[in-house]
């Protein structure tokens, strides 16, 4: 599998430091193949240490994906995001400063000819196929609870204060729910779009999709996040794009290519 | 004053912006207010915005709760582009806009974000609820559950009540603590009991015909979790701790 991958970070307009933080990197599996993983992670709380907590979830998959073979991906993907919540945990315990700093994580790992996506807190991920967006992740906020029990519609949850406070945080408490998506197929031209609320907060679905189609990923980001900073950017901004390429080396061309040559 | 806005915001966001454009603007949880708040702490004409003479002012209309200027209680004073008014939970400023500005960003005004000092943006976090030392530092920093003042349950967008006390009484009575009316509603129909291990269990007094449920299954008693929702009859109670 081939992809071309794109991150980018930026601080916003109103914030004086940047707590996101991100990972994008690919992975060699025991068969050889090509694998990738990509990891947003928004902090927040404590006195400055909502970035100690953001990168502490970065390190923790950095080093999980350093010793394994991917023999489970989901598995990975929910350990890890377990390890960071305690690990931030005995932080925070252990420094008054970090008190109360938290995180959330939304991790989409490409192997095996599927996505695998693990996630806690309001970042997003979202595929878009065939020039149709879709949001994968479920925002763990108390507006989109109370959405899922008819208690709000969606309309209202996107301008509720509520969209903002969060049911569940990496760092927060010892019993952590992880949501684990079902593996998605993946197809040539999927993109995948990871991103912090920061840009949710100001781009609206159809028109990452646009960016997204009509860019590519590098330019696609930066026009993402110019567009957030534009209308107010009060939030830090992270955008990370994934696109599936078609395999160089499968198809009739190359095959008719490699009969001849044999 | 053709480019003066009033802003609204609740919890640093930016909830309404109105153009300061007449001599009066009234504000209150009547709906035939200009700015028209719907929260039980705001009075139906709880207060004005006036212009007299290219000066602004701001007027409290005897509410209950009272209108805050940088923190302080006033009745009639003058404001300006650099004030903060509170009313309930709610924090009003003017804004001027340039020219430029307005035609720039005049398709995302309701994107901008409000800045606040920081005494009085405490003394409003910490009325909702929130530690304001947690987030002195910033100001759009985002709150997550443990921060707020739990337990909790939340009715609406814009209800919440906090859960007080080892025996807390849902039912249609003005003694309960939390009031809830409709057909076959007991005066005490449910009660949210505190025990010992900082945990909270739901007992239902309910009737057959209106059983308590929570999460769509009928109970007698259960131990809540943090996100369970409660239903009595037509409401439906969010729980948070």
């Amino acid at each position: 599998m081939f992809f071309q991958t794109y991150s980018l970070s930026d601080i916003g307009k109103i914030r004086k430091r940047n707590e996101d933080s991100f990972l994008e990197r690919p992975i060699k599996t025991n068969d050889n193949d090509n694998a990738v993983a990509m990891i947003v992670a928004d902090g927040m709380g404590g006195h400055r240490a909502g970035d100690v907590a953001s990168s502490e979830v970065i390190k923790v998959f950095e080093n999980n994906l350093n010793n394994n073979n991917l023999g489970s991906v989901e598995e990975l993907l929910k350990n890890s995001i377990l390890e960071a919540n305690s690990s931030i945990i005995n932080m925070s315990v252990s420094k008054e400063e970090l008190k109360g700093m938290g995180t959330t994580c939304t991790a989409l790992i490409i192997a095996k000819k599927k996505a695998f996506i693990a996630h806690v807190g309001d970042s997003r991920a979202y595929l878009i196929r065939k020039k149709t967006i879709k949001q994968l992740t479920k925002d763990h906020t108390v507006a989109e609870h109370m959405v899922s029990f008819g208690m709000m519609s969606n309309k209202e949850a996107k301008i509720s204060p509520k969209r903002n406070i969060l049911m569940r945080a990496i760092g927060i408490n010892d019993l952590l729910e992880v949501d684990t998506l079902e593996p998605i197929n993946i197809y040539p031209n999927d993109i995948f779009v990871l991103c912090s609320d920061g840009l949710i907060e100001y781009v609206e679905e159809d028109e990452i999709k646009k960016i997204v189609c009509e860019n590519e990923p590098d330019s696609a980001c930066r026009k993402m996040i110019a567009t957030a900073n534009l209308r107010g950017g009060k939030d830090n901004i992270t955008v990370q794009i994934t696109k599936v390429l078609k395999d160089p080396n499968a198809g009739f061309l190359s095959n008719l290519k490699k009969m001849i040559a044999s | 004053m053709a480019n003066l806005f009033i802003n609204v915001s609740l919890d640093s966001k930016l909830i309404e912006r109105v153009r300061l454009d007449k001599e009066k603007i009234s504000i209150g949880r009547d709906s035939d207010n200009d700015i028209y708040i719907n929260n039980l702490a705001i009075s139906r004409y709880h207060a004005r915005i006036l212009v007299e003479n290219e000066k602004i002012f701001i007027e409290d209309l005897e509410s209950s709760n009272g209108t805050y200027l940088n923190g302080k209680k006033t009745n009639h004073s003058e404001i300006n582009e650099q004030d903060t008014i509170l009313i309930g939970k709610y924090k009003i400023n003017i804004e001027n806009k340039t020219p430029r500005e307005t035609q720039d960003s005049s398709a995302f005004l309701e994107d901008s974000t409000v800045m606040v000092d920081n005494d009085t943006r405490n003394k409003l976090l910490e009325k909702m609820g929130f530690n304001a030392n947690a987030t002195k530092d910033e100001p759009s920093a985002k709150p997550v559950y443990s921060k707020v003042k739990l337990p909790r349950i939340v009715l609406s967008d814009d209800l919440e009540v906090d859960i007080e006390g080892d025996n807390f009484v849902i039912g249609n009575s003005f003694n309960s603590n939390l009031y809830i009316d409709g057909f076959l509603i007991k005066k005490k129909h449910a009660t949210i009991l505190k025990q010992a291990n900082q945990k909270f269990t739901i007992v239902n007094s309910g009737s057959f015909f209106k059983p308590t449920k929570v999460n769509g299954t009928k109970i007698d008693q259960k131990t809540l979790i943090s996100g369970d929702i409660i239903e009595i009859g037509k409401h439906k109670l969010l729980f948070l701790s």
